[in-house]
């Protein structure tokens, strides 16, 4: 793999170019589930790049040392360690959270970010830029969890934060905080980005 | 060989240290985990039966249940749990000595679809009382189980209203409720 890109660059990649959900559509099992509210939406995101970053840099260290036969299967491993980490942490100080979040803390193992940076970048990088490209893609994963998690909680239920915006000037479209809302506000969120890329590009 | 060998080798390795760290983790969290269990618990089988004075911890063959003793009356709380439209629903139930009339009853948890089944607790159209289906349980005689109410028909003496929109969150409710407290009909509580 190249190494050529700037420090910055490795960062700002996850971002906006090759965001992990808005470009690569990566992990959109947690996104399209747990983004009925801000508070959610921002949790997930956070044990998502918290478990991202921690992964990355863990399986970059140990990248020469463990054989290609069995690289998935410690990659997997690393991963599912973090995430447990992660998962008793709520369960202990963030109780309410945890009960909101529910299953789809622990199947933060297989969501395809993690593995894909883990397969495709930091099993090739050395642990600085491991680092770099993990923290930018958590970032880039957790804003797009976040703006569906505030556009559906705002539309669905007139609040943001769990604090009450609209003051009932609007009637709360249920649908955005049921299933299909997730559908429509991330279809929605793609459409806007890929219009603004080609408007830039023309 | 050799090979093979360093496979089994760095597999064992990564696992042990994994389940090392994991070991220590659930050490530390542990106690948090349990006092917030026990916390909520408690907490919750006060607001079920605020008149009760002292809380006695009881388990025989129909399970966990509670002895709570009042001035002078005595009733029994425990749970119940039961299917409801998609995952578990867990509530506690009040009952007098006699297992004759519902006192209270509490959704301890649940994972009723937000905004439909979820009305059961918290019901949005209702905005002056969104407790109201639970409330309806409140000093309910059993003759000898709950019964039903759909589309606002007269109800009898120990009927609940449904929920219009959420049938099947509310008929689990009552379903769940009755099934536990025939269960407990089926001994001695003293």
């Amino acid at each position: 793999m190249k190494n050529s890109s700037t420090i910055g660059g490795e960062f700002a990649k996850g971002i906006w170019r090759e965001n992990p959900v808005m470009v690569s559509m990566l992990g959109l099992c947690p996104t399209l589930a747990v983004t009925n509210s801000a508070i959610n939406a921002l949790f997930m995101g956070g044990a998502t790049f918290g478990v991202l970053v921690a992964s990355s840099f863990m399986i970059s260290l140990i990248r020469n040392v463990v054989p290609k036969q069995v690289r998935i299967a410690v990659f997997i491993l690393i991963i599912a360690t973090f995430v447990s980490l992660v998962d008793r942490f709520f369960l202990a100080w963030f109780p309410e959270i945890s009960k909101a979040l529910g299953p789809y803390i622990p199947l933060i193992i297989v969501n395809c970010i993690i593995l894909g940076r883990a397969e495709s970048f930091a099993s090739r990088n050395g642990p600085f830029r491991s680092l770099l490209d993990a923290a930018g893609m958590g970032v880039g994963a957790l804003l797009v969890l976040l703006v569906m998690g505030m556009i559906r909680e705002l539309l669905g239920t007139g609040n943001l934060f769990n604090v009450p915006l609209t003051g009932g000037m609007i009637t709360p479209w249920i649908v955005m905080i049921l299933p299909p809302g997730a559908f429509l506000t991330l279809g929605g969120l793609i459409f806007l980005g890929k219009w603004f890329e080609e408007g830039k590009s023309r | 060989m050799k090979s093979s060998l360093y496979l089994i080798f760095i597999l064992v390795l990564v696992s042990s240290l994994s389940g090392g760290l994991l070991s220590l983790w659930n050490g530390v969290t542990e106690e948090p985990i349990r006092v917030y269990r026990e916390k909520t618990f408690q907490q919750a089988l006060r607001e079920l039966l605020p008149d009760a004075k002292k809380f006695t911890k009881r388990s025989d063959d129909r399970g966990e249940y509670y002895i709570a003793d009042g001035e002078t009356e005595r009733w029994i709380a425990f749970r119940a749990d039961g299917n409801g439209f998609q995952g578990k629903i867990v509530i506690l139930v009040g009952v007098t000595a006699d297992l004759t009339k519902v006192v209270n009853i509490k959704i301890l948890d649940h994972t009723e679809t937000p905004g439909l089944g979820s009305r059961i607790i918290d019901d949005p159209f209702r905005s002056d009382h969104p407790g109201w289906f639970i409330d309806q349980f409140g000093d309910l005689p059993l003759l000898p189980d709950i019964v039903l109410v759909k589309n606002g028909k007269t109800k009898p003496e120990n009927g609940v209203d449904a929920i219009t929109g959420a049938t099947i969150s509310s008929r689990s409710v009552v379903k769940i409720v009755n099934q536990k407290i025939n269960e407990m009909r089926s001994g001695e509580v003293r």
